[in-house]
């Protein structure tokens, strides 16, 4: 993670020399087009929240029903990912499973861009003691490793998707915050700013009309890459069994039950990692397009 | 420098123990009564308020706040809630197998992803850069599970050329020790070393533009030895830094591939002490976990700052 | 440049030199590969002391977290322990017979209320003291008043030492399984009154113990080394020298490091895994045939279960020999009706009656459920119509929760979900934290949920389960009937086995009347070995004592 916070400074750098008007408006669908990565990450994120929605709805069969006389079947054109010990199909399985990861995803990024902004820029913006103290809170919460805060938290809350969410928003708040404390306090001196100012503005106008709309971009690809750290952790905590508890299914809980089988139906753990990893790869790709997009020369070393 | 060691530890000072400060309150955090939440259905009043007084939690919070803290500098964790365990020993057991997944893991990674990264520095543009960077991106986007599972599947399953997992000390068996480690090391550098790959492509790269590189070049000096004397010992640093930025996630963080391997690690510890709402366990490891990631990452700045002039303190 | 970038690289080289010292170093402080050869405990007094042929024996299971207390530790991962650490009176062998343990003999007096237990001269303490009366004495105090024993042991009216080697316990009236009750693993330890009474915290790391090995050390989350027993009383046992025991909580992970033969025996296989790994070859799969059952227990004071008809109706459609063979891999007998299977003691065959097919089964079960007021509502579900207590229109439907930490139980309560639709029952299978799941039971918080339980003998699983002042009836069963007392009672007392199996049956036929839970059959735990493992055999109270006498090759 510390390697995407150092990222990020130099897209917070490029930020700063910017145009007032900045990045944020750069984000059109054709310039996602003409991107390569923003448009294989935006079609595979498109896929797996295609395929979340879709499964809330309907799957090929009904994720819970046993069908013991075909259990352990590989992977045909019944059964795109093969069944279960007890004759489930995977497919369908993964399909449900995909709503609550993507919904606790979703939550995670909500919660901590919200949190996590507010923080920022009050640290930002409001300088001297609140924003010595804020940050040493921020310094403070990233010191604990992500997975190991997440982990502690969902011991107290007791497992379950909302217990994961609230654990997540813990974990991702202070990178927001310390993301967007870089950015604020990069652009609050600028000039336009400090015309605001004169021009006696109220704090939070300017905030809202200046401030925000440079923290934008940084905003943006932050959040998307949240995003894909979501669905990871979402599936790695359920994989160590604290996140949503059977017979729900889940990401987590197939990748579970995958380590059990892995010699009775290899094709279990294989379908289901891979549609994480396709996931993750996904909102990724489109995390790094979006960089892009909003600044080309951020990244320095060409990938 | 020196000056920048105790800014550095001032600094570190007020965070460590507000850490504790914050960890502590853990255990009150806790929805409801930690005590009759952990006995289940053995508990009755009277077994409850026996624990609760053997555990010290009927004692005024700072009262309780001061004998853990001042036990943390004698290296007293705690007592366990769940069957009162001295909760030190439970970790230090752990310790052999964490440092030996982490050296291992560090090993390849440096192995995986200093050649590799160099490579593609040194013939920058070239086909071998071109495969080397996506390649290198997907290594570092699939998740440490799904290549453990992997791994587990193609080498343990299908070939049967390593165990599916566990842990055998170094001195019982060595062959079978590093036997063992080998395939969790392996997703761990799979997974990390592109880090390094990049940062080591972006020096390597940079370093060819240096001015003495180029008037080596013009003074006639052959390839190889342009690559052995200038380029690579200069695009060790980079090793370091990612050494040490993993280095902290390697020895308290890796609860995933603990996980899978079953490898009996501080990660796992923790996993362990959640599925059991070991709370104190918990949080004790939180702790430890938090104090190497913060005094590792402390470390390899000074080494960093020390190594490389461009750094300002 | 260079100079700094050589000081680093020499820095790092000490730094990983210096960890992997630390790491060597600590590795064989604290691992529990020892498989050094007998040692002696010290302590200089007399008596036998055996040498054992050595060897090391790696086990792997469950940490005992409740304790090494025999009277508050009644979890089987604490009695796994402590049945090697320390001895009791009697045991059985493995015809499940009664055998001499630390009492060489016993006698019945003609009033068959006294036993005298003669005990032997050369029975020592780890620490070479004898075991005396006094200790016999105490110990059996201690199990009267214990949590574990403390029902069975409910008629005994004294208990004193009446020579040398001799104690004799009285009770109020015969009893064929007072015995029993002295043989069970564990809780009926014999300890050493000075060594528990001189150290307020003597549980933590029992000393001076009286079993075939003594504990060594022992890490929470790590592992406990067992080493043998030099003052041990049976010359020549136990065979291993040391045992190393790895607590390990990832039933995978132990099925595979069985496999890979890292280990040499583990006793909580997941039944899918001992089945896989016993078909290949890889490993010796033993039952352990123990009596107990699992069942679907029911809410009896409020609707729909208060009803006899409405739980016959529910025991002829859920899932049997389908749960048993998807979710318990086909280890464990299946019931359609019996509470005692073949292969245990007091066995009889009684009616099965629900082994119909399930087109018959749904069909018999819906005219029982439509007489009682449940009839088939529009949206598949039942609804009630005309039954007392409850408003029309109900819906048949309430949630069903299970351990959330038993995953066979997960599987036989999605699988009951499956079955019950047909028949318009919508259960909803629920994860329930274990910790909370007894206590909510025994309150009365389920309408339905899923039970299991194993006991060391027939008479204590009949007894416990279904007698009014059973233990897991208050909580799991709750159900009173004065006739099933009555006679359970009378089978406990009678020396003639047949009349307690005749006893045992007609229990059996009113639970089938009744159904005040309803059995679908029992859970035998697979205890997998190495196959070199020799002289080890499982029993029915699934102890693992045979150890003593086994080797490895």
């Amino acid at each position: 993670m510390n390697l995407i916070m150092r990222r990020q400074d130099s897209l917070v750098d490029a930020v700063a020399k910017a145009r007032p008007s900045g990045g944020a408006k750069a984000i059109t669908l054709r310039a996602i087009v003409a991107n390569r990565r923003a448009l294989t990450g935006g079609l595979l994120t498109a896929i797996v929240v295609a395929i979340a929605i879709v499964g809330a709805f309907w799957t090929p069969y009904d994720p819970l029903t046993f069908d013991a006389e075909h259990n352990f079947a590989g992977p045909s054109w019944d059964h795109l990912a093969g069944t279960d010990i007890y004759g489930r199909d995977i497919f369908s399985r993964l399909m449900a499973g995909a709503k609550v990861s993507l919904l606790v995803a979703t939550g995670a990024v909500a919660g901590s861009f919200i949190f996590g902004t507010a923080l920022g820029v009050i640290s930002g913006m409001f300088k001297g003691a609140v924003d010595a103290v804020l940050t040493r809170v921020i310094d403070l919460m990233l010191a604990i490793p992500g997975l190991v805060l997440a982990v502690g938290v969902v011991t107290l809350l007791g497992p379950s998707a909302v217990s994961v969410t609230i654990a997540l928003i813990g974990v991702y708040t202070w990178q927001f915050a310390r993301i967007i404390r870089a950015s604020v306090v990069a652009v609050r001196d600028r000039p336009y700013v400090e015309a605001a100012r004169g021009l006696n503005m109220g704090t939070w106008a300017i905030i809202v009309r200046d401030i925000l709309p440079n923290v934008m971009p940084v905003l943006i690809v932050q959040s998307t890459t949240a995003f894909a750290w979501g669905i990871l952790d979402e599936a790695s905590i359920g994989f160590l069994g604290l996140g949503v508890q059977p017979p729900a299914p889940s990401w987590g809980s197939l990748l579970i039950e995958g380590r059990q089988y892995m010699y009775q139906a290899p094709w279990l753990p294989i379908a289901a990692g891979a549609v994480v990893a396709i996931a993750v790869l996904g909102v990724n790709l489109l995390g790094d397009g979006l960089r892009d997009i909003v600044d080309p020369r951020s990244d320095g070393v060409k990938s | 420098m020196l000056g920048y060691l105790v800014r550095r530890i001032l600094v570190l000072i007020p965070l460590l123990f507000s850490l504790t400060v914050l960890l502590f309150f853990y255990i009150h955090a806790v929805p409801g009564d930690p005590i009759a939440g952990m006995l289940g259905p053995d508990s009755t009043p009277e077994l409850i308020a026996r624990l609760r007084h053997e555990r010290g939690l009927d004692l005024p919070l700072w009262e309780q706040y001061w004998r853990w803290f001042a036990g943390l500098f004698r290296g007293d964790l705690g007592i366990s809630l769940i069957n009162g365990a001295p909760v030190t020993p439970i970790v230090i057991n752990r310790i052999p197998a964490t440092l030996q997944l982490t050296l291992c893991s560090l090993f390849l990674i440096v192995a995986i992803g200093f050649p590799l990264g160099f490579l593609a520095g040194k013939h920058q543009g070239s086909w071998i850069d071109r495969i080397l960077s996506p390649t290198a991106l997907l290594g570092l986007s699939t998740p440490a599970f799904w290549l453990g599972t992997l791994l587990i599947l193609i080498f343990a399953v299908r070939l049967g050329w390593f165990p599916a997992g566990g842990y055998i000390p170094f001195s019982e068996d060595p062959i079978e020790s590093l036997r063992r480690t080998l395939l969790p090391a392996f997703a761990l550098g799979i997974n990390l070393s592109p880090l390094l790959a990049r940062l080591v492509r972006a020096a390597t790269v940079e370093l060819k533009r240096e001015p003495f590189v180029i008037q080596a070049s013009g003074r006639g000096l052959k390839p190889n030895t342009i690559t052995r004397r200038y380029l690579l010992r200069n695009a060790v640093l980079p090793v370091l830094v990612i050494v040490g930025m993993q280095l902290g996630g390697l020895l308290g963080g890796q609860v995933i591939i603990e996980q899978l391997f079953s490898w009996p690690g501080v990660g796992r510890l923790l996993v362990e002490g959640a599925v059991q709402r070991d709370y104190l366990l918990v949080q004790s490891l939180i702790l430890v976990v938090a104090v190497i990631y913060v005094l590792v990452n402390l470390a390899v700045d000074v080494l960093h700052a020390s190594l490389d002039p461009r750094v300002k303190l | 440049m260079v100079r700094k970038t050589r000081y680093a690289v020499t820095t790092g080289a000490i730094l990983a030199a210096a960890l992997i010292l630390a790491a060597c170093g600590s590795g064989s402080g604290n691992s529990a590969g020892d498989s050094s050869g007998a040692t002696q405990p010290t302590s200089g007094a007399t008596g036998e002391s055996s040498a054992p042929s050595g060897g090391a024996l790696h086990i792997s299971a469950a940490e005992p977290s409740a304790g090494l207390d025999p009277a508050t530790a009644v979890t089987q991962a604490s009695k796994r322990v402590m049945e090697l650490i320390y001895d009791t009176l009697i045991d059985y062998n493995e015809k499940n017979e009664l055998i001499p343990m630390i009492a060489e003999k016993w006698a019945l007096s003609d009033d068959k209320l006294s036993y005298v237990f003669t005990l032997r001269a050369n029975a020592m303490f780890s620490d070479g003291n004898p075991i005396t009366t006094d200790d016999v004495v105490y110990s059996l105090n201690r199990m009267q008043q214990s949590e574990a024993l403390k029902a069975q042991l409910a008629g005994v009216t004294k208990i004193e030492a009446t020579g040398d080697h001799e104690v004799t316990v009285t009770l109020d009236a015969p009893s064929r399984v007072f015995l029993n009750a002295l043989a069970t693993v564990g809780s009926a330890a014999i300890l050493s009154q000075k060594a528990v009474d001189g150290n307020a915290d003597y549980f933590t790391k029992p000393t001076a113990t009286s079993g075939p090995w003594y504990l060594d050390d022992i890490v929470s989350h790590g592992s406990a080394t067992l080493k043998a027993n030099g003052h041990y009383w049976n010359a020549g046992y136990p065979k291993f020298a040391t045992i190393n025991y790895d607590f390990a909580t990832d039933s995978t992970a132990m099925a595979a490091a069985l496999e890979t033969g890292t280990i040499d025996m583990t006793y909580n296989m997941v039944p899918a895994d001992a089945v896989r790994l016993k078909a290949s070859g890889a490993i010796d799969n033993h039952l352990a045939p123990s009596a107990g059952l699992i069942a679907w227990g029911l809410n009896k004071s409020h609707s729909p279960f208060d009803n006899k008809d409405v739980r016959q109706a529910v025991a002829y459609v859920v899932p049997r020999e389908d749960a048993m063979q998807t979710c318990w891999s086909g280890i464990g007998p299946v019931s359609y009706g019996d509470l005692i299977f073949e292969g245990q003691n007091f066995y009889a065959k009684g009616e099965q009656r629900f082994q119909l097919d399930k087109d018959a089964a749904i069909q018999k079960a819906g005219q029982l459920l439509d007489s009682a007021g449940w009839v088939m509502g529009s949206d598949g579900v039942r609804e009630a119509k005309g039954v007392t207590g409850v408003e029309d229109g109900t819906k048949l439907a309430f949630n069903v929760p299970y351990e959330n930490s038993w995953a066979q139980a997960r599987c036989n309560t999605e699988m009951l979900q499956q079955y019950l639709k047909p028949l318009g029952v919508a259960a909803t299978p629920e994860a329930y934290d274990k910790a909370s799941f007894y206590s909510d039971a025994g309150a009365g918080k389920f309408t339905m949920y899923h039970m299991g339980n194993n006991y060391a003998t027939v008479d204590d699983y009949i007894g416990q389960t279904f007698t009014c002042e059973g233990s897991a009836n208050a909580i799991l069963t709750q159900y009173c009937n004065e006739r099933v007392d009555e006679l359970v009672n009378e089978a406990r007392a009678t020396d003639d086995v047949q009349k307690a199996t005749d006893n045992y049956r007609q229990v059996q036929d009113i639970i089938l009347d009744e159904q005040p839970v309803i059995p679908i059959g029992a859970q035998y735990a697979a205890i997998g070995t190495s196959p070199k493992l020799q002289g080890f055999y499982p029993r029915a109270d699934a102890s693992n004592r045979s150890l003593i006498y086994a080797t490895l090759g």
